[in-house]
């Protein structure tokens, strides 16, 4: 079993309890426990099929795990580069899309602030999301986040198709986050490298953790 | 950060407010592309013709069977139109974030809304071609047994438009189990529209969108998981 507790004895945003994760006779995930604070960040590394999207998928309440608890203290959203929007959708009625389904007042006027701060060009707002690049697409996932905003985010290997400036992004995305008290979790290869100072950081090699701070 | 409040506080929207969000959302994808759902409606006209044809050139003939091959076209075009519950959200990535914002409920309502009224448009079609083409009949029992049975189909079919996504071999499932379960819809809805008493036929309607609703409500959330 591997613990990590960032945020001490704050009620947890995200707890996990000895989840793991089997596929037939195939360990996915090793027995893991994890609780994350409210505004905790956590960066999940590990190479290809080290367990990082199955982990985020089990916190998102995805994928049931094979044996353990989870509890969430609200909504949690996984989120790939580019997902959580229909090909079809404009960027900005996406990201109100989502606004709305999250409860948000002015689903409208925050997609346009949530965009904004993501850094997606105004001229790209009214575009379909289907014509948008791997790169302007993953930013409209970054609104996504925020303008929703729930208790846990999962973010699949974010700073997948970006450049200096869409990591930027990414990092102030994922502080933005943290800052409104939502937990967030950063799947990817190098996420601690790319993402600096985090509360906690877990390494995933063959389903189990190998290296935690 | 001690007694810190997980994530923005926001009240959660109601159901008919998210089923209203959602349903408006895939209308305007729906009507915005010539795949999907506007490949239907082709595909339904293009039935009605050629059953006009092999049926041959009695019109009483035509007038009876008129209703009869609405309703199969209307099921038949039920199997693609299926993809509009899960399998399109999933093939463009926004699956994963409808299962994180909206309860299994409320998305099983939001999609059979959804289907219902791609299933009326596709009856609706239908059956203006079969007055033009095939002198049929248009009565107001058999508009009934449309909006009654549509809504036992719709709720069939979104919990088949799960079950598309979550298998693999789904594909190939659906084909088989849309034209059995809609089997109810596709006799009562038939005689509900030919026959002097429609009653007892719009009756078996309401009972077989209270075990198609029921079922599918019970079933859906499980298909839901992985």
């Amino acid at each position: 079993m591997t613990e990590s507790s960032p945020g001490g004895a704050e009620p947890p945003a995200l707890s996990l309890h000895e989840v793991a994760c089997r596929y037939g006779s195939r360990t996915v995930l090793a027995p893991l426990t994890l609780r994350l604070a409210p505004g905790a960040v956590c960066a999940v590394g590990g190479a290809n099929g080290a367990g990082k999207t199955t982990l985020l998928r089990i916190a998102a309440g995805l994928v049931e795990p094979t044996s353990g608890s989870r509890s969430v203290s609200g909504r949690a959203l996984y989120l790939r580069p580019g997902a959580g929007m229909r090909r079809r959708q404009r960027a900005v009625e996406a990201v109100a899309f989502a606004g709305a389904l999250a409860g948000r007042p002015e689903p409208a006027v925050s997609a346009a602030a949530a965009l904004a701060s993501c850094g997606l060009p105004e001229e790209l707002w009214r575009q379909e999301t289907g014509r948008l690049s791997a790169g302007q697409q993953t930013r409209v996932t970054l609104a996504v986040a925020r303008v929703v905003s729930p208790a846990v985010v999962c973010l699949d290997e974010p700073m997948e198709h970006l450049d200096a400036e869409g990591r930027a992004a990414v990092r102030a995305t994922v502080a933005a986050l943290a800052g409104r008290g939502t937990a967030v979790l950063v799947a990817g290869p190098e996420a601690a490298h790319h993402l600096g100072p985090a509360d906690a950081r877990l390494e995933l090699a063959a389903g189990a953790v190998t290296v935690l701070g | 950060m001690s007694g810190r409040r997980a994530g923005l506080q926001v009240r959660r929207p109601g159901t008919l407010r998210t089923v209203a969000v959602l349903v408006r959302r895939d209308a305007r994808i729906a009507l915005g592309g010539v795949d999907g759902f506007a490949s239907v409606l082709p595909f339904v006209a293009a039935g009605v013709v050629l059953a006009g044809l092999v049926l041959g050139p009695d019109p009483a003939a035509l007038r009876t069977t008129a209703p009869g091959l609405v309703w199969l076209l209307v099921l038949t075009a039920a199997v693609p139109l299926a993809r509009l519950v899960a399998a399109a959200e999933r093939d463009e990535d926004s699956w994963d974030m409808l299962r994180g914002l909206v309860p299994p409920g409320v998305l099983l309502l939001a999609k059979a809304v959804v289907l219902w009224g791609a299933l009326a448009v596709t009856w609706s079609t239908g059956t203006l071609l079969a007055v033009l083409l095939l002198d049929g009949a248009v009565t107001v029992a058999g508009c009934a047994a449309a909006v009654l049975g549509l809504v036992g189909v719709a709720a069939s079919l979104t919990v088949f438009g799960a079950l598309l996504a979550a298998s693999a071999r789904g594909a190939g499932l659906l084909a088989a189990l849309v034209l059995p379960a809609g089997l109810p819809a596709l006799l009562a809805g038939t005689q509900a529209g030919v026959a002097d008493e429609p009653w007892p036929w719009l009756a078996l309607l309401v009972a077989y969108d209270l075990v198609a609703g029921a079922t599918s409500w019970a079933v859906f959330p499980f298909l839901l998981e992985e």
